[in-house]
């Protein structure tokens, strides 16, 4: 009877440990147990604690189940389980007055049987009964002992299992507590991760952000140097076409008025055969006409006949003469043309050249001036040899020497227009539409190529030398007084031959070029820089008169 | 009466000294000295005072000049004799030199020489040379080069002689002088630029290149009668010459059939023969002193650098790979190094190239050094250079240790080459 009680008051306890919180190790509960909002008695602060502790001590004391705090299911079990223990012990304390109740009955019982049978057998012992009067108060004293110590022990039981259930229920509270401090440590420890989590995982966004910016703003950096770049380039291209487009254009209209100015040079030079042919046919008609009238005047006199034929034919061959000279004199203008078309790239020869052909022309005029004169004479004397008297043959004499005064004029004018042009042409001198007047290419830095830029300067010296084979050109190759004067000299050499190949590609003879070089030893100037060392990378076309 | 000779010794060393510089077209500045020098005395000879130019002194310039002596001042002592010399008055001297000078009945000069060596006081060497009058200088450089040679080992060079052209304004003279830049020679003077003169083999004749006939020619010319002859003359470019080691031919550049090449041609101008057949620029021939190979300066990779060709084959063997541009090689008297002028950087560098360790070593600080040539002992290198804005010819040794510069007193001295040993 007794250890059916102890068991269930064990049982009891066992039933509230084993419903009391949740297990330490259950993480996704604890965790949600630290996303739930705290209890009203949080376990914050110790003195919450010792509330708490103090309210379960009271509930304890009061035994009433109904003043348990419905706010926490902790609270509750532990209610549950107090309640129980209270029934429990409640159902102890009836156990033991019912067992009480049926001892005294028993105990009566054993009286009345014990008083019927000494009544009974008083008459036959008495000695027996008053043994078993003793044996029967010995027997109840020994039973009211063991009921006392029974009695004792229950209360000893009942005692050490309420203190058993005090400590327990301590032992509890405090696990609870320290459960739901550990939750709440946990809880501010994951609060914390998560909050140093969302920290890191803001600044790795934040840096990621800056990062992608960082990139994007490379990207459109890059992409608008890249554009600026390309806008440079194609502003550049667009300039060099441009530039090369002017540079054509110019160097055709160079080319143009070259033509234009070779044309009206033939034109003038055509006008000038003509007129002088014209001159000299008339010249050759009056002398014809001379004969003639001289003819006519044979009858006259014989002597003056044969006078005038001699006289014809002076002044036939005069004539031839000087339509010979009119001749040279045309070819002459011409080349004195196209010397002055050339003489934008060569000053000095087209100087010299312009000169000679003026000189020339002078001397030409003042050479038909005084052959016609001479003829003049030589008609005058054969007129006056044949007849005096005859005056139309002096009229046509006189007639004769005003024209070729006048063919002299022309012959002058001639001349004069030739030497304007000449003028012209040098007046255009370094004008940079002259190709030609380009006497000088220069060189990058140990470079023996003609510069592309430059090819065209060569091409139209080629032009002219092709198309002038009287005259010839000295290429003279020159390098910067760096490397060794050896290698200079051969560098200069590489120069000059340059030149020299794309004038034969051009056209023009081999016999025409004399290539050389002055490596180092000549320089166009003496400074030690690259400025001076520019200049005197160079190949100078000299003109000559072959 | 020795402290009259004396006085007059001094007073006419005076004189010398403030004279000469006046004679010489160059003179010497040197700079830096060997690694270790060698002390030693040159007593200046008796009856020396008598001649116009002092034999000692000669002497005495030529071993300092090449930087590997320490030059002792005489004592009071001045002995003349080794019967007079007392060892204990030159500690701290390795070598003596003593001497006298007797001006014979004809005119000529009789000098008796010795060195002593004063460590182990032995006599090392003497010797007695007579000369005219005017050749106290080579006296001199013979005396040099013989204590030169008993001290280091190595023949000397002082009695050698280098060419190179003068210019002044549009003049340009090529001249001969001894090495020390006294005794000059004019050989060649005229109003167009001179270039590249090269010695022959025997030191008899100079071939060089000149602009006179409006392009460049090569002529050689004898130095004893002064006669010359056109050894090259064909359109275009004519230069470069150098002589092969037998005397007979020489390496010559043309320009005639294309790009300047390298060209084998005799002395009397016949037999010529073609090279190189690269199409870029092959020029500065040098012969190997065998004979058998040729240094020349290439473009033919893009930049001119150093190549070596057997004379008999075609195929051309690349030296310089180092930054820049390299020129001018010529082979060491050994054959087993090359000196050029290495370009970097705008500067030219005078270097050694090494062929068994394929190692450049520059030798200079670097400027405006071109045209580099050994001496015949292999131990100096003469190059063309400029300091104060005028051409000036230096001297470095070939360890890179000692430098000398070699100012002219007028114009731009330039193209210079060491001449051979005297035979």
């Amino acid at each position: 009877m007794k250890n059916i009680v102890i068991g269930a008051l064990l049982a009891s306890l066992l039933v509230a440990c084993a419903s009391g919180g949740p297990p330490a190790g259950d993480l996704g509960r604890r965790g949600q147990a630290a996303n739930d909002p705290p209890p009203p008695m949080a376990v914050d602060s110790a003195p919450g604690a010792s509330v708490e502790v103090d309210t379960l001590n009271a509930d304890y004391s009061d035994n009433d189940p109904s003043s348990v705090s419905p706010t926490s299911a902790v609270d509750q079990e532990i209610a549950a389980q107090e309640a129980a223990e209270e029934i429990a012990a409640q159902e102890a304390a009836e156990e033991i007055a019912a067992q009480e109740a049926a001892e005294d009955a028993a105990l009566l019982a054993a009286e009345e049987e014990a008083a019927q049978e000494a009544a009974e057998e008083i008459a036959a012992e008495d000695a027996a009964l008053l043994a078993a009067e003793e044996e029967a108060a010995r027997v109840a004293a020994e039973e009211e002992a063991a009921r006392v110590a029974a009695e004792d022990a229950a209360l000893l039981a009942a005692e050490q299992a309420a203190a058993r259930l005090a400590a327990e229920e301590i032992a509890a509270q405090e696990a609870a507590e320290d459960a739901a401090r550990l939750a709440a440590a946990h809880a501010a420890e994951v609060q914390s991760a998560a909050l140093e989590a969302t920290k890191a995982a803001e600044a790795r966004a934040a840096e990621e952000a800056a990062r992608l910016a960082a990139a994007h703003a490379a990207e459109v950096q890059s992409a608008a140097l890249e554009a600026a770049k390309a806008a440079e380039a194609r502003a550049a291209e667009e300039a060099a076409r441009l530039a090369a487009a002017h540079a054509a254009e110019v160097q055709r209209a160079a080319l143009e008025a070259t033509k234009a100015a070779e044309a009206q040079a033939a034109a003038d030079a055509a006008a000038a055969r003509e007129a002088a042919n014209a001159a000299v046919e008339r010249e050759a008609a009056n002398a014809a006409k001379v004969a003639a009238e001289l003819d006519a005047a044979k009858a006259a006199a014989a002597q003056a006949a044969a006078d005038a034929a001699a006289a014809r034919e002076a002044a036939n061959a005069a004539a031839e003469r000087e339509a010979a000279n009119a001749a040279k004199a045309a070819a002459e203008l011409e080349a004195a043309n196209a010397a002055a078309a050339q003489a934008a790239a060569d000053a000095a020869a087209a100087r010299e050249a312009a000169n000679a052909a003026a000189a020339q022309e002078a001397a030409n005029a003042a050479k038909v001036a005084a052959e016609l004169e001479a003829a003049n004479a030589a008609a005058a004397q054969a007129a006056a040899d044949a007849a005096a008297a005859r005056e139309a043959t002096n009229v046509a004499v006189a007639q004769n020497a005003a024209k070729a005064n006048a063919a002299r004029d022309v012959a002058r004018d001639a001349a004069k227009a030739a030497a304007a042009r000449e003028a012209d042409a040098e007046a255009s001198l370094g004008a940079p539409s002259d190709l030609q007047a380009k006497r000088s290419i220069f060189y990058p830095i140990d470079i023996d190529a003609v510069p592309e830029q430059d090819k065209h300067t060569v091409q139209a010296h080629a032009k002219y030398l092709a198309g002038n084979q009287n005259r010839s050109v000295r290429l003279e190759g020159n390098a910067d007084e760096r490397g060794s004067s050896e290698y200079n000299l051969a560098l200069g050499q590489r120069r000059a031959d340059g030149v020299k190949k794309m004038l034969l590609l051009g056209g023009v003879k081999e016999s025409q070029i004399e290539s050389v070089s002055y490596g180092e030893e000549k320089p166009a100037a003496t400074a030690h820089n690259e400025a001076a060392w520019s200049q005197n990378r160079r190949t100078d076309l000299n003109y000559k008169v072959k | 009466m020795r402290g009259m000779n004396m006085l007059r010794y001094w007073i006419l060393l005076v004189l010398l000294c403030t004279a000469l510089p006046a004679r010489a077209v160059l003179t010497i500045d040197i700079v830096g000295a060997g690694e270790r020098q060698i002390p030693v005395a040159i007593v200046p000879f008796a009856n020396e005072e008598k001649l116009a130019q002092s034999i000692t002194e000669v002497v005495s310039q030529d071993l300092k000049n090449s930087g590997l002596f320490r030059l002792i001042k005489p004592t009071s002592k001045m002995p003349h004799e080794p019967r007079e010399v007392v060892y204990a008055d030159w500690r701290g001297v390795e070598a003596l030199a003593i001497g006298s000078v007797e001006t014979l009945q004809d005119g000529r000069v009789r000098v008796e020489f010795r060195l002593l060596d004063a460590v182990k006081q032995t006599e090392l060497f003497g010797q007695a040379v007579t000369a005219k009058k005017d050749q106290m200088r080579a006296i001199g450089h013979r005396i040099a080069d013989m204590i030169y040679e008993k001290l280091t080992g190595n023949p000397g060079v002082f009695s050698t002689r280098i060419a190179y052209v003068n210019r002044q304004g549009k003049n340009n003279r090529l001249v001969v002088a001894d090495s020390d830049g006294y005794n000059d020679r004019v050989v060649l003077s005229i109003n167009e630029p001179i270039m590249s003169p090269a010695w022959s083999p025997d030191g008899s004749k100079l071939a060089y290149v000149t602009l006179e006939q409006g392009h460049a020619v090569v002529y050689v010319q004898s130095l004893a009668t002064n006669q010359r002859m056109v050894l090259s003359s064909a359109p275009g470019s004519n230069s470069a010459p150098v002589w092969a080691p037998d005397g007979k031919h020489l390496a010559i550049v043309l320009s005639r059939d294309g790009s300047p090449q390298i060209y084998l041609v005799r002395s009397d101008g016949t037999g010529l023969r073609r090279l190189t057949f690269s199409g870029a620029i092959d020029t500065e021939p040098d012969f190997s002193p065998d004979g058998k190979y040729l240094l020349f300066t290439s473009d033919r990779g893009g930049k001119p650098q150093i190549y070596r060709m057997p004379v008999e084959g075609k195929t051309a063997e690349r030296l310089t790979f180092e930054g820049g541009n390299n020129f001018s090689p010529r082979y060491s008297p050994d054959g087993k190094s090359f000196v050029f002028a290495h370009q970097v950087g705008g500067h030219f560098h005078i270097a050694v190239h090494d062929f068994q360790s394929r190692q450049m070593q520059v030798l200079t600080e670097g400027g405006w050094e071109k045209r580099p040539s050994f001496s015949p002992n292999g131990k100096l290198v003469l190059f063309a250079t400029e300091a104060h804005g005028r051409g000036v010819l230096a001297i470095v040794s070939s360890d890179g240790r000692v430098k000398q510069k070699l100012s002219s007193q007028a114009g731009d001295v330039r193209e210079p080459t060491w001449g051979p040993f005297l035979k």
